[in-house]
């Protein structure tokens, strides 16, 4: 036990203080006499949503003036993409001061009052904000100069795998291993106080977001999972020969780490195998979630979170999680695909507000999407059951919780030749955001500034910004302001 | 039949001739200068066999193709045993000494890149000697015990006697049995080589030096060395050596899902080269044939009818009645590593029916050609849907299939050399294979296909291939992979082969294909020079035939890095995904249903949920797991590990447990029979432990558990009493089965 916890605690953090180091908990009043002295005490959390597949930003926000719900529907209604004017939610952000439409499933009680509610109330409470056109960069890119290759681009766009990395890892010049999330758990790994439960909770499995340099996830499964079994050994009682069986078992993940695979899985059971004695209790909420993928992810966050306001184990003053909700890859069906997640993903972030409400933390804690790519204005295919959208670049996030500045979109206007002087891409295939002649939109504000903004807010200090955000310094504005 | 093998393998090197006179093969070889066989090696002697690794071989300067050993000495030059003796030469008739050995056997061995000793273990022997790695390694594995008084004498010369005692215990066998009868005049019963002597004439890697003479005094040349390898250790082909038990059991558990006890004695009886000649020729086993149905869900089909014919359920229950079952065991595991490749996923298929013949295909094509699977893939009516290349049209095409099938099913994203490393620009960054341009170019070539008549209406047809609407198909003039150009006004179909051909003659398929499959198979970061082996098989099979998948899977299994009896680099190996894990456990265990009385109903797909996999129904085109997934903290390949967490690695021992304490009781309806194992032969073991752990040592982990290992089990094996057999088998299986020792397959 002695080598694994120091193994656990070596890869989970930075170098702790002696002290911190004579217990894995947080138990003793010693370190809590640290903590006070030592760190701020206040509690922060950020959640991140993303969206797998590439959600089509195209159709999640709209744009209902005359010109550009007409630019919309030039490239979009011959296929039967486009969504109807009268059927989108108008939202109105003060800076640009022209209506847009949500998705109308962003909201289902509007056009279905039994549904459980969406989005749009907490727009209206100023608890939602969007940030628009984002996207991987290097640098700031312009049609010009992306076609005639006179900056340097993000490595393999449009390809899934690198796209998301890109979003995770927020390097879009070069492949690295560590994502920010973890990078920002590496560097305020100190609000922890030597806590050894890991800064990140993964109901999505295993992700670059999450990895630091030394930072791993917890990774567990939803809230159909009790806390209480989700890190569970089947099969060991008192019995002296059960516990003989249990210490083997136990010695076993120590032998043979010669072999690099032999260690790598042995160092996974034993870090499951230490965190498991913190989910002792199952916590309860009286806020009631839907019961879908992500309904329960989120569920089990919030049930995390209440664990580790009511645990002496936990009380970790900054936690980061990471929850996914597939199927956005709308190549095909896009209507009837996109529209069903839209419902989805809405009531699970409407109820997971609620529930840090009841938490009392909902100006704590930071919910945020992160997803693949935007998708081509352009659709693929055709007609009923058929159409949908190609891989594209650009998209529109949403930023939700006590904390954003809400009622608002945000971004990076696009300067010069053609540019309509907003944060909001204009929908024109062959037009100044364009990658082609598709309406793959060239991103006008980068990953960089979109989760510095978040990772500022969660405490990363200014000096420790260049190292998780390798390429911010390449844009003028470091932080988008919308929290 | 062995001059057949001779000559095959001789086109197959004359092959690689051919590949190495195309331009540009940039290939890096490892920093093992120090691990040289031969004599100071010249600068230009290095670079030489830096810039030949495909081929090494040439011709040593000094082995004209008349020397008798010239087919011999090319084939440990073609495997990198050898790097030559410096400026182009081999120097065949040279002594080979105690040192040079050690090198040359290791590599036999497989073991190219033996890691660096923790503490000098000969006094002779010091860190700096060049072949101070392979000399420990030998010495671990028991093969030299060295030459007395802490010495290991590496500069004396090996003489034949000498040698048989080497490459016998290098095989394995450390206590050869006593013959019968004399073989040689000149090798009487009190010779000390002469029960090692006798086991290399009874297993063909000696003829003698005479006709009823040895001569076990003389001096071992490395031409006679260079043959001694090959045949000692099956180089020429692997399969003809009998096989150890060890190597037996590893390439079970390579080539099938799993070893069970009758597998392992037949292998070790007919040889590897039988065994893969009778699976290759095994009737294939089948999925069912199920029954098209209404794309609406008709009313009256209830919860029963919405199983079988509207969810992956009858289809996962066959799965795993093959791989438990199925007499054609390669085939199935290759057609796994295939469909994990080209992947349609159950999750968004709506009926059974559709999947079914999707997967037949990988069984059907197992050994067959690259280029027919990839036209047969393209056309299937299931992968029409899963990539929409059944609604793609010239006036709205859709990129979905055109993209993925470089990225994914053949070329990648980066120009490969053929060793599988990416080739970098003067900049020193990855070189794209192709842009979005190219997609867009091929999104086009894939207009216009659509499925073929509905059987009935609102049926619709996902049995036969999809069939061109020429008036969709967009017949402008295309642009495809390196600038091949496709012109316009082409019928679909001429269109649709030329660029499958384009993709198919791409360098990058030979690397991307063999790497996928090594990984799949065998080991998640195999050596370039392995993926180059394999590579060049992919690219002509010795027939000038390109794309053979079945030399492919055979250059594979009986590639040095793959056989052998053990493999000890540091990075060597893979972790069984959660399928692999489960079916090799229920196979050695003789899977039966929960009573023992019939076999597994084969509803097993419930117990691999949890461990993060859902067979035939991944996330997404990118299959169960990351195929290029990086072990946090390391700088290493581990694509299983994409889905090993603090969750789902406690879920694989709760699945042993399970499964070794209790067993899937059975469940009706959806669960007819249940699954069980049989502990039996465990349990007339149990009064000694160690014979237990022997046991389990030898079926599972191919003599690899090291001492430590076995001690802690026996430990808690004594822990359970004596009068409780059935438990202290549990507990032994138990212990292994959940160890990363064994989890990761070496």
């Amino acid at each position: 036990m002695k080598y694994s916890r120091r193994t656990f605690l070596r890869r989970s953090g930075y170098a702790l203080s002696a002290a911190a180091l004579a217990s894995k908990f947080k138990g003793l009043g010693l370190i809590n006499a640290l903590a006070q002295k030592n760190a701020p005490t206040d509690y922060k959390a950020l959640v991140c949503i993303f969206l797998s597949g590439g959600n089509d930003c195209n159709n999640t926000i709209v744009p209902l003036d005359a010109t550009g719900y007409g630019q919309y529907s030039s490239a979009r209604n011959a296929s039967g993409l486009a969504l109807a004017s009268g059927s989108l939610l108008s939202i109105t952000p003060p800076s640009i001061g022209t209506p847009f439409g949500l998705h109308p499933n962003l909201s289902p009680e509007v056009a279905t009052p039994a549904a459980m509610p969406g989005l749009l109330p907490l727009w209206t409470a100023g608890k939602l904000a969007v940030v628009c056109n984002v996207g991987p960069l290097v640098y700031p890119m312009t049609r010009t100069t992306y076609q005639n290759g006179s900056v340097q681009k993000p490595y393999q766009l449009f390809s899934h795998s690198d796209q998301v990395t890109q979003w995770q890892t927020s390097r879009a010049d070069t492949q690295t291993q560590t994502g920010w999330g973890g990078l920002t758990a590496d560097h305020t790994l100190p609000f922890n106080n030597g806590v050894a439960f890991p800064t990140i909770t993964s109901i999505a499995g295993t992700s670059a977001f999450a990895t630091g340099v030394t930072t791993r996830p917890l990774i567990i499964s939803d809230a159909r999972t009790p806390l209480t079994s989700v890190l569970t050994l089947s099969g060991f009682g008192a019995a002296a020969d059960e516990v003989a069986r249990k210490n083997a078992m136990t010695q076993l993940r120590t032998y043979d780490r010669a072999n690099t695979l032999v260690a790598a899985t042995s160092d996974t059971v034993q870090d499951a195998v230490d965190i498991s004695a913190a989910f002792s209790v199952d916590p309860t909420l009286t806020t009631v979630f839907p019961n879908t993928t992500l309904g329960n992810q989120l569920k089990q966050v919030a049930k995390v979170m209440k664990l580790n306001q009511t645990s002496a184990q936990l009380s970790l003053n900054r936690q980061i999680f990471f929850c996914s909700l597939g199927g956005f890859d709308t190549h095909q069906d896009q209507l009837l695909n996109q529209g069903n997640l839209f419902t989805q993903l809405s009531q699970a972030m409407k109820a997971f507000y609620d529930a840090t409400v009841e938490l009392a933390i909902e100006n704590r804690v930071t919910t945020f999407t992160l997803s693949d790519f935007g998708r081509t204005l352009q659709p693929s295919g055709s007609g009923a059951g058929v159409v949908g959208s190609d891989h594209g670049w650009g998209t529109h996030q949403f930023v939700m919780g006590g904390s954003v500045h809400g009622t608002e979109f945000y971004g990076v206007p696009l300067m010069g030749a053609g540019s309509n002087g907003t944060v909001f891409p204009t929908l024109l295939p062959n037009g100044p955001y364009d990658t082609d002649n598709r309406g793959r939109w060239i991103p006008t504000a980068s990953v960089d500034q979109y989760a510095a903004t978040l990772a500022s807010w969660f405490g990363l200090a200014p000096a420790d910004v260049p190292a998780v955000f390798h390429n911010l310094s390449h844009f003028t504005t470091s932080n988008l302001g919308f929290v | 039949m062995k001059q057949m093998t001779l000559y095959t393998y001789s086109k197959r090197i004359l092959a690689l001739f051919v590949v190495l006179t195309l331009p540009a093969i940039g290939l890096s070889v490892g920093n093992n200068t120090a691990a040289r066989d031969g004599k100071a090696v010249t600068a230009s002697g290095a670079g030489t066999a830096a810039s030949s690794v495909v081929a090494p071989l040439p011709g040593f300067a000094d082995v004209p193709t008349n020397n008798p050993f010239y087919t011999e000495i090319s084939n440990i030059a073609f495997r990198q045993i050898t790097l030559g003796c410096g400026g182009g030469n081999y120097c065949p008739n040279d002594n080979v000494s105690r040192a040079q050995m050690a090198a040359f056997i290791m590599r036999s061995l497989g073991e190219f890149n033996p890691p660096t000793p923790t503490q000098q273990r000969f006094l002779d022997v010091p860190p700096s000697n060049p072949f101070y790695a392979f000399i420990d390694r030998l010495a671990v594995l028991g093969i030299t015990l060295g030459c007395g008084g802490g010495n290991y004498c590496p500069d004396d010369i090996v003489s034949r006697g000498q040698m048989a005692a080497f490459i016998i215990r290098a095989l394995g066998m450390f206590n050869p049995p006593t013959p019968a009868s004399q073989t040689f005049d000149d090798v009487p019963p009190d010779n000390p080589f002469y029960a090692f002597i006798a086991q290399m004439a009874a297993r063909g890697v000696t003829a003698g030096c005479g006709v009823t003479t040895y001569c076990p005094n003389d001096p071992v040349t490395r031409a006679a060395m260079a043959a001694f390898l090959v045949r000692g250790f099956g180089l020429l082909d692997p399969g003809q050596a009998p096989s150890s038990p060890a190597n037996a059991v590893r390439f079970l558990e390579q080539a099938t899902w799993g070893p069970t006890n009758a597998d392992i004695t037949h292998l070790q009886t007919v040889g590897i080269r039988a065994y893969l000649d009778e699976q290759e020729a095994a009737a294939e086993t089948s999925y069912p044939t199920l029954p098209l149905q209404p794309s609406t869900v008709p009313p009256g089909c209830d919860t029963i009818c919405v199983r079988d014919n509207y969810s992956m359920y009858p289809v996962q229950l066959q799965f795993f009645l093959n791989s438990l079952y199925g007499q054609d065991q390669l085939r199935q595991r290759v057609a796994w590593a295939l469909h994990s490749i080209f992947v349609v996923s159950g999750r968004d298929l709506q009926q059974p029916s559709w999947m079914a013949p999707y997967l037949q295909m990988f069984s059907t094509e197992a050994f067959g050609n690259y280029r027919t699977l990839l036209g047969k893939v393209t056309l299937n009516p299931a992968m029409g849907f899963y990539l929409n290349m059944s609604t793609s049209t010239k006036n709205n095409p859709n990129e979905n299939y055109g993209r993925e099938v470089l990225q994914l099913f053949s070329v990648g994203l980066y120009k490969l050399n053929i060793d599988g490393t990416v080739q970098l620009d003067m900049q020193n960054n990855p070189v794209p294979t192709y842009d979005q341009n190219v997609v867009t170019n091929f999104a086009k070539v894939f207009t216009g296909w659509t499925l073929a008549g509905q059987p009935q209406p609102g049926v619709p047809n996902y049995i036969n291939p999809m069939v061109l609407n020429q008036g969709n198909h967009d017949i402008t003039a295309k642009t495809l992979l390196d600038g091949f150009p496709l012109p316009a006004n082409q019928n679909g179909t001429v269109d649709l082969n030329m660029a499958l051909d384009n993709i198919f003659n791409h360098p990058n398929v030979g690397p991307y294909i063999s790497r996928a499959l090594i990984r799949n198979l065998v080991t998640s970061n195999p050596s370039p020079a392995f993926v180059a082996r394999v590579a060049s098989v992919f690219n002509n099979d010795g027939s000038s035939v390109r794309g053979n998948l079945k030399a492919v899977v055979e250059a594979i299994l009986l590639d040095p890095e793959a056989r052998g009896d053990v493999k000890g680099f540091p990075n060597y190996g893979h972790l069984r995904e959660p399928v692999l894990l489960m079916n090799n456990v229920l196979r050695l265990f003789d899977a039966k249903s929960a009573d023992r009385t019939q076999n597994s109903d084969g509803v097993l797909n419930g117990q691999l949920t949890p461990m993060d996999q859902d067979v035939l129904k991944p996330l997404t085109v990118f299959s169960y797991y990351p195929a290029d997934y990086q072990i946090p903290g390391t700088s290493l390949t581990g694509p299983e590990f994409g889905i090993l967490s603090t969750s789902s690695s406690l879920k694989r021992a709760n699945f042993m447990n399970t499964i070794v304490f209790s067993l899937i009781s059975a469940s009706p309806p959806d669960r007819p029979k249940g699954t069980s194992i049989d502990l039996t032969g465990l349990q007339a073991l149990a009064g000694n432990p160690q014979s237990l752990v022997d046991e389990l040592n030898r079926t599972m982990m191919h003599g690899t558990m090291s001492a430590q290992m076995q001690s802690s089990i026996v430990t808690a094996v004594n822990a359970v009493s004596a009068s409780n057999p059935l438990k202290r088998a549990r507990t032994a299986l138990y212990l292994v089965a959940t160890s990363s020792q064994y989890q990761v397959e070496k």
